[in-house]
């Protein structure tokens, strides 16, 4: 712990007027531009995979609190029966609400397959009760035992045949795009490790001379930390702060497709994007380290 | 102040020192010659912790080189001056920053230690050249620069391998009087050289050692040369 904060104090304080670590021409541009590119594709990669969780939650949840029951019986009994069936659902525990679907409700929604002035009126219709579940969910076992005894004519569906399969896709893609999210980030770590080690063997001189001086090891690791870091830091920000732009531009295309419709990142999600740059910088210190202290030991 | 006992060395079997022992009091002067490959630079890396022997031991201020961490080494380089055969800098500083690099190395760079470097620019003849980059200098520059970036935290021993190795006579002349100056001003001097003619120039102004590698030995030359 002490020594972190040791390196952290002396990240920060170590003498900056002087350069001792040159700029070599080609690897910086590289690095910092892979680091922009690998931080650019995660931030898309971690906001879709955030997305998608957040619709699974979205459809999970609005298909979870609702269920119906249906009535097949002829016309003269439907009436009778239905009310047997509220009598039943106002007895059972965590039903909040249970509603007989009316004429109309019912022509809105068949509408889109018979037209809206099909003559609904004149055909057998099932009654259909919607029930909305109180936070304390609804024994669906029990309640449908009780009524296969009492109301065989009737039909329990908690949208369970539904919601599984719309769960369990949309965790599905919500876990792969954390996969590559974490692919992305053990594979960043290892190309800022083979920068770092190509940056060291144009500069195994530097070493040399450093170490001839009495240049301490940490002074030297130092050194190539901060001069690795800040380059990765840069080409991080700006990758993310790109990615961001295209982010904020999404919604737009996704209103007209009327799929992403309302479903935006909230807050939470947003300071998780915002730490890509971070992890990238934790990432370049580690991996500048090692390859410093291995370069350093080769020398002796 | 450099204790060299029972010291053998060889490169993957290649024997270059057996048996060597040496004492070195501080304010001497001495100079290490011997035949081309005869293990001049190994011996100076011996002494300077860079290599470590295979049996016997050495100790730079006490200390045994075999025992001491890399923190130690650097804080012992801190107080050795070494000049490389092969001079080596960072060719992306200035000459002024090289010589000031030990200082800024040790977190020395203050004002007052910036005086000693325009001042060891002048004693080498660098001043004009303080702008200048490592590479834009002459072999002789080279070796002085060397010299300058070795003395800057004032060391009290100087190791100097082949400091007039590509210099012509006059620049050797001048590059011995300043490590004469030095060893006036109390250093010990330990000069690896092929030039008989240096050594015998030195004997005429300073009491000198001549150290001989021949035959894995290290023997006292006479005062013939
Ligand atoms: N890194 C190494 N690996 C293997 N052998 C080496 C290495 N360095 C030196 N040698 C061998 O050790 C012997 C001594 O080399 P060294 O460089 O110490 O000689 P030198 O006296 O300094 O020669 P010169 O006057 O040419 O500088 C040589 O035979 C050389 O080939
Ligand atoms: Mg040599």
């Amino acid at each position: 712990m002490s020594f972190m904060l040791n390196f952290w104090k002396s990240l920060l304080a170590s003498p900056d007027h002087i350069q001792v670590v040159p700029n070599t021409g080609f690897t910086v541009w590289l690095t910092t531009f892979t680091a922009g590119a690998m931080s650019f594709v995660a931030v898309i990669g971690l906001a879709f995979s955030l997305l998608c969780a957040e619709l699974s939650n979205r459809w999970g949840d609005s298909l979870k609190s609702a269920s119906s029951i249906r009535l097949s019986a002829p016309t003269d009994l439907l009436e009778k029966q239905t009310s047997i069936a509220l009598a039943i659902l106002d007895q059972t525990k965590g039903v909040g609400s249970a509603r007989l679907v009316g004429l109309q409700d019912k022509k809105k929604l068949l509408e889109p397959w018979l037209g809206f002035d099909f003559p609904l009126e004149a055909i057998e219709m099932p009654a259909l009760i919607e029930i909305q579940e109180t936070d304390v969910g609804v024994d669906y076992e029990g309640l449908r035992l009780r009524l296969s005894a009492e109301l065989p004519s009737a039909t329990l569906d908690n949208h369970s045949q539904w919601r599984q399969p719309i769960e369990v896709f949309a965790a599905l893609i919500s876990q792969l795009g954390m996969f590559t999210v974490a692919l992305l980030v053990l594979s960043s770590l290892a190309m800022v490790s083979m920068a770092a080690n190509a940056a060291l063997s144009a500069n195994i001189k530097v070493l040399r001379v450093l170490r001839l001086v009495g240049a301490f090891d940490a002074f030297i690791v130092t050194a190539f930390v901060r001069k690795f870091t800040s380059r990765v830091f840069v080409g991080s920000i700006l990758g993310t702060f790109c990615a961001g732009i295209v982010l904020v531009l999404m919604p737009d295309f996704s209103e007209n497709l009327g799929i992403l419709d309302e479903v935006n990142l909230d807050l939470i999600d947003k300071i998780w994007l915002g730490t890509v740059p971070l992890i990238f910088v934790i990432i370049s210190i580690f991996a500048t380290r090692m390859a410093v202290k291995t370069s350093l030991k080769r020398l002796m | 102040m450099l204790e060299i006992s029972k010291v053998s060395y060889s490169y993957g079997g290649n024997s270059v020192f057996s048996d060597v022992s040496l004492s070195v009091a501080p304010g001497s002067f001495y100079f290490l010659t011997g035949p081309s490959g005869s293990g001049k630079t190994t011996f100076i890396n011996l002494c300077a912790g860079a290599l470590i022997p295979e049996v016997g031991n050495i100790r730079v201020f006490g200390e045994e080189t075999r025992n001491m961490s890399n923190y130690e080494l650097s804080q012992m380089r801190r107080r050795l001056g070494i000049v490389h055969q092969n001079c080596e800098f960072l060719d992306h500083l200035s000459i002024e920053e090289n010589i000031a690099l030990p200082l800024t190395v040790a977190g020395m760079d203050n004002t007052k230690e910036r005086a000693n470097v325009l001042e060891l620019m002048k004693w080498v003849g660098l001043d004009s050249k303080s702008n200048v980059k490592p590479q834009e200098l002459s072999g002789g520059e080279r070796q002085r620069l060397a010299l300058a970036r070795a003395v800057i935290m004032s060391p009290e021993i100087i190791l100097a391998d082949e400091p007039t190795g590509n210099v012509d006579w006059e620049m050797s002349q001048r590059l011995l009087t300043l490590m004469i100056e030095l060893n006036k001003m109390g250093k010990t001097i330990f000069i690896s050289t092929h030039d008989l003619s240096l050594i015998r120039l030195a004997k005429a102004n300073v009491t000198a050692r001549t150290l001989r590698i021949s035959d894995l030995k290290l023997s006292q030359a006479g005062a013939d040369l």
